[in-house]
């Protein structure tokens, strides 16, 4: 089923909608949530979660690009009860990545305040312009679908080593950017 | 675990959901991975390729070493974790006899300095795009940025490192000088210098010297196996480097040439394959490449395999590749395996469903390969996959659109460097690279001293001023790691370290340093009392600063 077919049941309110999205995006979307919690158990439980929340919101919501409204809705949810599972000490997924990405944070230097998420997304948004399209996509797809090292350097055609060379090299160069801008996380 | 890491992953979720959706997994990608299941004893092999390791090597040590970064600055400043390495002095190669030097170098801290960048300038630094983009552009930053514009600044430092040389003799002279800096080789359109004569460029010669560190064993594991870089970590390390002068002899010297070494080229082309589909049980069609072979007396290297597996009690190794479709921008390439020594036996090719090189690994059909065997040297058949890596090396691309890509001799040259010293041709090459992939030697990306050469003409009894500007990187900790060092940076120089003028004295200057403050350093600045130039002790090998921003 097309995406705006999809989103067309969700606008006449058919119930056919969820198992359509499910059908077309649930693979990605239960991927990127175990990804990022380690449990295939809690994934399922956010993907439903996915689904009922793009209920509330669609309409009045109209996507321009389902797949990745679907997959932000994914993370968020996901985010949210990985916070769940820190606060009782389980833990998940999200850790490794994290501890990657503090890599790329700006020395803070007490003179600004820390930026506002909105726009520190900005600043991301446009060192992720300056890049190749395929350091972008494999930045993404590590950090933002929460990919394993191997499988983002499957997908690029080198190897795992190579892979993390490169991802080394791109958290050196949002780090830089970000410094460049005088932003603090 | 840091929370600002957590805000930038949170942050993330907001970006453009276009980018979003175009790095979005297709699923149908994922493989399941395996590397060699048991690492190799070391190919100390009888390959031919003896004579070649000599002639430039002397940088790479192998072995545990000494810690990595963090603190400690009993002598000499910190060590920090990212070590940019030091100024070095200028040197002359020959016709040096009867030149006296005076050396002034200048640290300009302006990088530093907050710079309002406007969106018009970001717009109209946008060159590659159409007037009709760049106003669209404009657009989006004044969203963006509804002051017009935003503060830039960084940690980089502008460097001129000035000499005044003097012919002391009756005689004019034209000399020829050298000047050392620190970078990769992917880092090279950023930090090389440019040289000036009495404000004229010089026209320079490059010259690179080998890897400047080292390899180690991973943190905390039982095996002893060198699978990790080692880099340079303080000035020390430089100066066992370069004391002796046999690097910069190598850096000077001719690469190895590998002309006389034969080798025997199995070129693969014309694959075919079924389109990845997770549903059918195929998440991705590999090329798998078997084949028999005496560990001890035959070295496999290879281009474009990504997948392996050894046995080497059986003297048996797979190689294979996911099957490139037409979509893939490296379709059509050819992959090769290069074998030294012994021919390898039984090559068998054939499909399979994944990478994996497993033995219960689901055969698929509808894939093939063509395998063409020929004999050639190695000089001329290393050359020809590194031509497709440099063509299809991205990470060039990072730094403008392929300006800084090096000369390809160069590029060349540093690899077959590399593969002789401490890969797969060496007799003491290091488990990192037992794998034989040409694409996953370190040579790009390791720090290594260059030198640039040029020619002076210096009249009798007369005077010329050299002055090298350059942008350094500062030296630091990580700020993860929570050291005593978080938000400090340090820039270091040496005073005789590898030259051998003959210096009447040598001064160094700050610029800029409002609102910078000094953490430690042996110089003796004390910009508060406008103390920022001070006379340089000849005695004293090496020097260093560590700054902050005031209130960090």
């Amino acid at each position: 089923m097309e995406d705006a077919d999809i989103i067309g049941l969700y606008w006449a309110r058919d119930e056919r909608a969820i198992p359509a999205s499910d059908e077309a995006y649930g693979g990605l979307c239960r991927a990127l949530s175990r990804n990022i919690l380690g449990s295939l158990e809690d994934a399922e439980e956010c993907v439903n979660d996915t689904w009922h929340r793009a209920w509330d919101a669609i309409p009045p919501q109209r996507p321009r690009f389902l797949r990745a409204y679907f997959a932000a809705l994914t993370r968020n949810v996901s985010l949210d009860r990985w916070r769940e599972r820190r606060a009782e000490k389980r833990g998940g997924g999200l850790d490794v990545l994290l501890s990657e990405l503090e890599d790329c944070l700006p020395a803070a230097d007490g003179v600004e305040d820390t930026v506002e998420a909105r726009e520190l997304t900005r600043a991301i948004d446009r060192w992720l312009d300056g890049l190749t399209a395929a350091d972008r996509s494999a930045f993404l797809r590590r950090y933002w679908y929460g990919q394993r090292v191997n499988e983002v350097a499957r997908q690029d055609g080198c190897s795992p080593n190579t892979m993390t060379k490169r991802l080394g090299r791109l958290r050196d160069s949002l780090r830089r950017a970000l410094e460049q801008e005088g932003i603090s996380v | 675990m840091n929370k600002g890491s957590e805000r930038l992953f949170e942050a993330l979720s907001g970006i453009d959901p276009q980018k979003i959706d175009a790095a979005a997994p297709t699923g149908k990608e994922i493989i399941h991975w395996k590397r060699w299941g048991a690492l190799a004893a070391a190919l100390a092999l009888a390959v031919g390729v003896g004579g070649c390791v000599l002639l430039r090597l002397g940088g790479i040590g192998f072995g545990p070493g000494s810690a990595a970064g963090g603190s400690g600055h009993d002598n000499g400043g910190s060590v920090f974790m990212s070590y940019a390495g030091p100024v070095f002095p200028l040197t002359v190669l020959e016709g040096g006899e009867g030149l006296t030097a005076r050396r002034d170098i200048v640290m300009d801290f302006s990088p530093w300095m907050p710079v309002w960048w406007s969106n018009e300038q970001e717009t109209a630094s946008r060159t590659e795009l159409t007037e009709e983009e760049r106003q669209a552009v404009l657009r989006q930053y004044d969203e963006w940025y509804p002051k017009g514009g935003r503060f830039l600044k960084s940690t980089d430092l502008l460097v001129t490192d000035g000499y005044t040389l003097t012919n002391l003799t009756e005689e004019d002279k034209t000399v020829r000088v050298l000047y050392p800096f620190v970078s990769s080789l992917l880092d090279l359109s950023e930090r090389i210098p440019s040289l000036a004569a009495d404000g004229a460029a010089l026209n320079t010669a490059l010259h690179a010297g080998g890897y400047s560190g080292g390899f180690q064993p991973v943190a905390g594991s039982q095996s002893k196996g060198l699978l990790n870089l080692e880099r340079l970590n303080s000035w020390e390390g430089y100066k066992t480097l370069l004391s002796d002068g046999s690097y910069l002899d190598a850096a000077l010297g001719e690469f190895p040439d590998l002309s006389n070494t034969p080798v025997i080229v199995y070129r693969f082309t014309g694959y075919y394959g079924p389109e990845p589909d997770e549903k059918a049980g195929r998440p991705n069609p590999t090329i798998r490449a078997g084949f028999d072979l005496d560990y001890e007396k035959t070295t496999v290297l290879s281009y474009g395999f990504h997948g392996m597996s050894r046995d080497t009690e059986k003297g048996h190794m797979i190689q294979c590749f996911s099957i490139p479709q037409p979509y893939n921008p490296w379709y059509g390439e050819p992959y090769y395996l290069f074998v030294i020594g012994e021919d390898i036996q039984n090559l068998t090719t054939g499909g399979y469903v994944t990478g994996g090189a497993d033995a219960d690994t689901e055969k698929l059909d509808g894939c093939g390969v063509d395998v063409k065997r020929y004999e050639m040297d190695l000089e001329s058949a290393l050359r020809e996959a590194v031509e497709l890596m440099y063509g299809a090396d991205s990470r060039f691309e990072e730094l403008g659109n392929g300006a800084g890509r090096p000369d390809f001799e160069l590029y060349f040259g540093l690899m077959k460097e590399f593969l002789c010293s401490c890969g797969p041709l060496s007799p003491s090459g290091v488990e990192r690279y037992d794998a034989g992939w040409l694409g996953e030697m370190d040579f790009a990306n390791v720090d290594r001293v260059f030198y640039l050469e040029a020619q002076v003409h210096i009249p009798a009894g007369g005077s010329v001023k050299i002055a090298a500007s350059m942008t350094k990187p500062a030296s630091y900790d990580f700020h993860c790691a929570d050291t005593e060092n978080r938000n400090i940076y340090g820039y270091d120089m040496v005073t005789r370290l590898g030259t051998n003028l003959d210096f009447t004295a040598q001064t160094a200057a700050a610029l800029n340093t409002e609102g910078i403050e000094i953490i430690r350093q042996n110089y003796g600045f004390d910009w508060e009392n406008g103390v920022d130039t001070v006379a340089l002790d000849p005695e004293q090998e090496h020097y260093y600063l560590e700054v902050r921003r005031a209130g960090a």
